[in-house]
Order: structure tokens, then sequence, then C-alpha cells
């Protein structure tokens, strides 16, 4: 079910309401997110509902038999068996194909011709998410972090919570499952908070990304017939398709969760007005670069010991990373450039430079600070560049259309009229982002002082531009991953 | 919680009868699919050859400059022939008891899809005819929000306005395309294009439109529509009703950016079913005595164009006629 989906508009509201009705009982409260949560996603494809609730019964089992074991082997060996379980999924459903073709490739290349055939393997939306939300949880128990829960429905409620389970948030079982656990309240705050942030993450999605995907796939899927400029702009629509995609679908997310009173983890911070690659990565999907910091780069040993060391770390977690998104060396190539972007900074020390926000109390950003995001940006948009391409010589000759002579002369695609529009609407919504950047979401303090008549018009006049400027329905870019 | 449900009922008011209001529009509001099907339909009894297409036979084929049939052009724009088809099959439920011949227009991208994206909706309000397995429930519900889209809605509703604000009763009733007089009537089912859009007559323009119809390598459609073609073949030649194939004129420039794979492609396929049921393909895409002049933009004539088109297809179809008369 697509949030921006009449069946997600009739959907919400009900369960909405019925879990309200419930409050006095939390376990009631939470039987109807797992009943929702597996109607929300069986929407898609009812069959791998049957991964999730496999997935939630081993992790569920894991956690139990790690309360009870001491002797620190079993422990490691449960630990184990919910790894192989849930990377064993995403391996299969997600890998199995790319890695087999991959094989072939390499002897063939040494002069063995191996027959194999691809397997027709339907990749399951958001397993990449809640395998690993799941694994966190397993983990953690681990770790002695966190408690297991002997409560299985708030723990089918966690792996599953409808609102972020295909594409995140992914979130902490430290943070979300005991908020499972304990008794909710409404508070008319909250959920009037949440609507906004729903609101503000449709604009971003429908308005922003839907319109620039349309020229973004126009310009790549045409790109060896396009001048410079054309390509230069075709990789600046996709560099706001894909925030305004992924950002918008985590404000639904997070909104969405704050109804029923809930508080996710923030995942994106503003990223494009990062004034170095660091603090790029401190601000986009920060669920996963936190998720991989802790349960990967830190055990690696992190940015301690030898240069050599630092350097092997950041390739391992970039290039982790970059294959988490997809099984295609363009998403390799896409985190071995961030590692490039980012080890310059850790090497010196300076990845840690900017931990506050650009212009803090400020309207306008120094020249220099200015010049840092305008930089920043610049790098973005060449890695995006290799994430959009469907292969690694395609995003070559991409680069190299784009950097030629023609980079001078007029951008030339199909309905450049539109593409103007979009091009309007997006220095809109980014100027409207600067003014919020120090909040949540941008518009989280907008007209919170104004009149309701005043109030409503801003509302009235976002849903009008959603409706108005809406741009041809698409599916999350990241349900794909 | 109260005062959240209060707050949303409040805020919903305004919104809520907009949309009220717009729907009640829309759902009364004058469409070229409604108007042309129920021109058809009123002249019925007359009809003897029937015209189907897209946005090409709409313009390009004036049934006035045709002297020996009753002609009437029910092609529309962006209409693909699995709309040609069922229309074609309703009107005929309702009685066209003269008609002979039904010429069907096979372009560059007739054969490449059989969607006519959000005009789906807007055959379905107009005709009832569901595009595959659509139900057009929320449609249904609300033609502004899901149907035409507050956007077309309000653009539909200002142009309305302004055309009655300026001109009353003189111009035609419901929404046309751009270059189209309002002036003009519909005169058997033709409204024809006024002049030329120079900016249309680009390179870059000649590409990107090309690039719209370019169908990709793994397109399962085709032979689906293929197949659903050759139904409407069969259903009307059971019918006695001949079927004859046609292409329009193209601008000779446009031509040369057309992918000729797929060009191919249509030409094989078309042949295929000519040879099969044994019909009549003429093909006018690189006709040579279309000039610049004839064209509104690359691949759709003017009125002067389809004036001249429409004579040479005129000529066909009499002698076609000739070696194969009406059947009894």
């Amino acid at each position: 079910m697509l949030f921006n989906s009449l069946d997600f508009a009739i959907f919400l509201p009900i369960v909405f309401a019925i879990y309200w009705l419930l409050k006095r009982n939390t376990q009631n409260q939470n039987l109807l997110i797992v009943a929702a949560s597996y109607l929300f996603y069986g929407w898609w494809d009812w069959r791998f509902l049957s991964l999730i609730v496999f997935s939630t019964l081993v992790d569920y089992t894991v956690g139990q038999q790690l309360r009870k074991q001491t002797n620190a082997n079993k422990r490691k060996a449960l630990l184990w068996v919910s790894i192989l379980v849930n990377l064993g999924f995403l391996g299969f459903f997600k890998y199995f194909n790319f890695f087999q073709e991959n094989f072939v490739e390499a002897f063939s290349f040494l002069g063995q011709n191996i027959q194999a055939n691809s397997l027709n393997i339907i990749l399951p939306v958001g397993i990449s998410f809640y395998t690993f939300q799941t694994m966190s949880y397993t983990i953690d128990v681990y770790r002695r972090k966190l408690e297991p829960t002997p409560n299985f429905i708030a723990f089918a409620a966690f792996v599953s919570f409808f609102p972020q389970l295909v594409a995140g948030p992914i979130e902490r079982a430290t943070n979300l499952l005991p908020q499972f656990l304990a008794k909710r309240s409404f508070h008319y705050a909250t959920a009037v908070d949440g609507l906004r942030q729903i609101l503000w993450g449709l604009f971003k999605k429908v308005v922003i990304a839907d319109n620039c995907a349309e020229f973004a796939n126009q310009i790549f899927n045409n790109s060896d017939d396009m001048n410079g400029s054309t390509l230069l702009l075709g990789a600046l629509f996709f560099t706001f398709q894909i925030y305004g995609d992924f950002s918008g679908y985590s404000d639904i997310a997070i909104g969405t969760s704050r109804l029923f009173g809930f508080s996710l983890r923030r995942n994106f911070a503003f990223p494009y007005f990062a004034r170095d690659i660091a603090e790029f990565w401190r601000r986009w999907h920060i669920s996963l670069s936190t998720w991989f910091r802790d349960y990967l780069y830190i055990p690696l040993g992190g940015s301690r010991g030898s240069t050599a060391m630092k350097i092997r770390n950041t390739f391992i977690i970039f290039i982790v990373s970059g294959f988490w998104h997809g099984a295609n060396w363009t998403f390799i190539a896409w985190g071995i450039l961030h590692a490039f972007y980012f080890l310059p900074l850790l090497l010196t020390n300076k990845n840690r430079k900017n931990l506050g926000n650009v212009a803090g109390g400020r309207r306008l950003p120094s020249v220099r600070e200015l010049f840092s995001i305008g930089t920043t940006f610049g790098i973005t948009v060449i890695a995006w560049i290799f994430f959009r391409a469907e292969s690694i010589s395609h995003a070559i000759s991409y680069i190299t259309g784009m950097f030629s002579s023609s980079m001078l002369q007029i951008p030339s695609f199909y309905n450049m009229r539109n593409g103007l529009i979009t091009i309007i609407l997006t220095i809109i919504f980014m100027l409207v982002e600067w003014v919020g950047r120090e909040d949540e979401y941008a518009i989280e303090r907008i007209g919170l002082g104004w009149s309701r008549p005043v109030r409503f018009t801003m509302y009235y006049v976002i849903i009008i531009a959603i409706f108005w400027f809406g741009g041809k329905q698409q599916e999350f870019i990241y349900f794909q991953f | 919680m109260k005062k959240f449900v209060k707050n949303i009922i409040l805020f919903a008011i305004l919104p809520l009868f907009v949309v009220v209001a717009f729907d009640i529009y829309l759902r009364t509001n004058n469409s070229l699919y409604t108007e042309k099907y129920d021109g058809l339909l009123q002249q019925k009894e007359l009809v003897e050859v029937l015209i189907l297409g897209n946005s090409h036979a709409t313009y390009a084929v004036d049934p006035t400059q045709f002297s020996d049939h009753y002609a009437y052009n029910l092609a529309n724009v962006s209409q693909r022939i699995y709309f040609d088809k069922r229309l074609t099959q309703k009107a005929l439920q309702e009685g066209l008891p003269n008609l002979n011949y039904v010429l069907i227009s096979v372009d560059y991208h007739s054969l490449a899809s059989s969607s006519q994206g959000i005009r789906n909706v807007w055959s379905y309000y107009a005709n009832g005819i569901k595009y595959k397995e659509q139900n057009y429930l929320k449609e249904t519900i609300s033609p502004l929000i899901w149907g035409y889209t507050p956007k077309v809605a309000i653009s539909l509703l200002k142009k309305d306005v302004v055309r009655s604000i300026k001109y009353g009763k003189e111009v035609v009733s419901f929404d046309v395309e751009h270059g189209v007089n309002i002036h003009d009537p519909l005169t058997k089912g033709y409204m024809g294009l006024e002049g030329q859009d120079e900016v249309r007559f680009t390179e870059a323009e000649y590409k990107s439109r090309a690039a719209i119809f370019l169908e990709k390598d793994d397109n399962k459609e085709r032979a689906e529509i293929i197949a659903d073609l050759s139904e409407f073949i069969e259903y009307l030649i059971d019918r006695d009703i001949q079927p004859i194939l046609f292409s329009t004129p193209t601008f000779h420039e446009y031509n040369n950016y057309l992918n000729q794979d797929q060009v191919n492609r249509n030409i094989s396929d078309i042949n295929k079913l000519t040879d099969f049921y044994e019909l009549s393909y003429w093909r006018f895409n690189e006709d040579e005595r279309f000039l610049k002049d004839d064209f509104y933009n690359q691949d759709h004539l003017n009125k002067k164009g389809a004036e001249k088109f429409s004579k040479i297809l005129n000529e066909k179809l009499n002698n076609y006629s000739v070696n194969n008369p009406p059947k009894p």
C-alpha cells in the first residue's frame, strides 16, 4: 500500500479510530497494529508476509534463548542463527542473481564457461529494512544492552510496524520496542504535528520527487542523445527526486507514527545543506548510517588504530552501505566514491568539524559556508549519477557527456515548460527547507503562531499544490531496496 | 481527542465543499468524447464509413471531403485500438445499419501501447468503456481528485468560464486542444487544427516526440494489441463491414527520428494482418505530396493538410469500393 494512494487514505483513519478506541488495552492496540501492518504489507503481496512472520519468530525465539543462556559460545551461536536467517533471506532474494551472474562472468574471463540459469526472484518490498531492524534487536540483546521482551505481540508489532515497515526509518529495538510495552495516550499537539509532517512529506514526494522523476527518467534513459547541460539538469533532477522521495517517505512514516503515539528516529536532517561529506552522512538516511556505524564500523575498530585500518574500515562501511541499496556494481561504485570523499576528512581529523546547523541563528550563510555547501552538493550530485545509472559504463559516459563542451548549450528535453515549473517548485521547496533547517522538518514551526484561518490557508495551499502540481504517481524509490 | 476530531472536521468543510461543487460540474460537463459519440448516434442511419484512431486521424480526416460515402470521424486524441474496437462495438449494438467501411488508423505507436493514459478515464466518463481490469471506483467517487485531476479540472473550468464570457453560445461547449478553432462546429465528428505550431519543427522536438513513442524492446503488450486488432477485424468482417488499415502523413524531417526497427516491426506486423485477412493498408507516412505547410506540427496535419489528405483518401476509397462494393 502506497502512502500516496487512496487505499492508504482510507486505511489510515480506520486504523487510527479503532486504535484509540482500544486505548485502555495496550495489548489490544498492539494486536491491532500487527493486524493492520500485515494487511498493509499484504496489500502489496501477501505471500511475502511469511518472511516477516518467520523473521519475527526466529528473532523472538533467539531473544528468549539469549535471556536464559549464559554460556558465551552458545550465546554467540544463537546470535549467528539470527544473523544467518536474516541475511540469508536478504542474500537470496536480493543478491542471488547478482552473485551468480558475476561468478559466471568471472569464470568465463578465466576461460571456464559455466552454464547457470538466473532465477526469477521477486524482491520482497522492504526486506532490507525489516531484516536490519530485527537484527538490531538480537544484537542488542546479545550485547546485553536490551532486555528481551517476553511479549510476543509487542515484539511482532515492533518488527512489522506499518509506518516504517517497508522503507524505514530503520528503528532500534532500544528506542521503539519499549514504546510498544508502555501505555500510549493521545496528545493533541503531537497528533497535529504528525499531520503537519505527513503533509510536508506528501508535498516532497508528490510535488518534488514525482515531478523530478519524470525528467530524470527521460534524461537518464536517453542520455546518449542529450547535451551536457541537459545531462547536468538530469543529474540535478535525480538528486532532488531521491531526496524528496525518501525523506518524504520518512516524514510520512514519522508523522503517521506520531498519530499513534510513537516517536520514531529522525532519518533526514537537511543533508543538501551539509558543509562536508561527513556532515552529509550525519544528515542523510541517518537510521541506516548509524546502524552501520554501531553494528559494523565500531566493531571493526572504527576510526581507531592505524591509518591502514581507518582506510580499510571506511571502505568497508561505504561499500557495504552501497551494496545494501542493491545488487549492482553502480551502488558499490557510489559507495566507493563516497569513501574517497570521506577519507581525506577522516585522515586529517576534520570529519567532525561541522556538527551544528549551518548558519545557526542567522538567516543567510556566510560566503565560506555557501562555498562549502556548494562543493559538497556538487560532489554528491556526481555520486548520484552512479546510483541512478544502469551500469558503470553508463555512469561514466553520462559524466563524460556532462562535462563536454555541450555543457554550455541550452538544455533541451521533452516538455521543457513543465521542467521549468519543476525547477521553480524545487527552488521554492529548498528555500522552505532552508528556513526550517534548524527544526525536525521544514514546516515544523511555520505558522504555529498564526491565527487558525491563516494557518488553515497555509495547509490548503500545500494541499492544492499537491493536487495541482502532483507528478505522475511513482513508487517510492526505496521500496526496491 | 474531541478537539482533534472537531478541528479535522472544521478543516475539511471547505475542501469538501469545493470537491463536491467541482464533481457536480465535471459530471455535467461536455467533452469531445461525449460529443463525438452522441453525434455518431444522431447520424447512425446515414454513416457508411467510420474513421478510427488517435489524434493523427482526428485532425487528418475531414469526412466532409468524402464525396461518395457518408463518413464520420470517431477518432479522438490518444485513442488507442483498444478503445477504437470497443467504441465501434458499442455503436454497432446501438445500430449503424449502413456502415460498410471502417478505416482504422495504425501508426508508429498504435501497436506499442493500449493505454491512453489519463484519458482512459475520460473515455470511461463519456462512453462507459473501461480500460482492461480497471474498476474506476475512485474515479466514480470523485472525478475531480481521481478522474480529471484538479489541475485539468481547474483548467477546464477556467476555459469554460472565459469561453462563455467572451463568446457566449457562439462557440463549442466542450474543451478542445490548442490549435483547434472553437468557432468551428463539430461536423461529422471533425474539427481541424488551424495554422502551424512553428516551435514543433525543430530537431529537439522531433527527437523528443519520437522518444515518447519509442517502444521498449521487452514490450509484452504488442502481441496482445495485435490479437485485439485481429479480433476487431474478424468482428467487422463477420458483420459484412470492410476494415481498411491506414496511416496518416507525418512531416518528412520528423520521420528521420523515428526508430527504424519499430517502423519496420509495425510494417511487418501490419502486413501479416493484411495478408491473413486480405485487407488493404494505405500507408501515407512518407507521402511526399505533403509539405510543411500542410502540417500543424511534426505529426499532425492542419486543416489545409487535412483537406488535401481527405480528398486523397476519398479517391482511394471510391476506387476501392468499386472493386469491393458494400456487401448486401
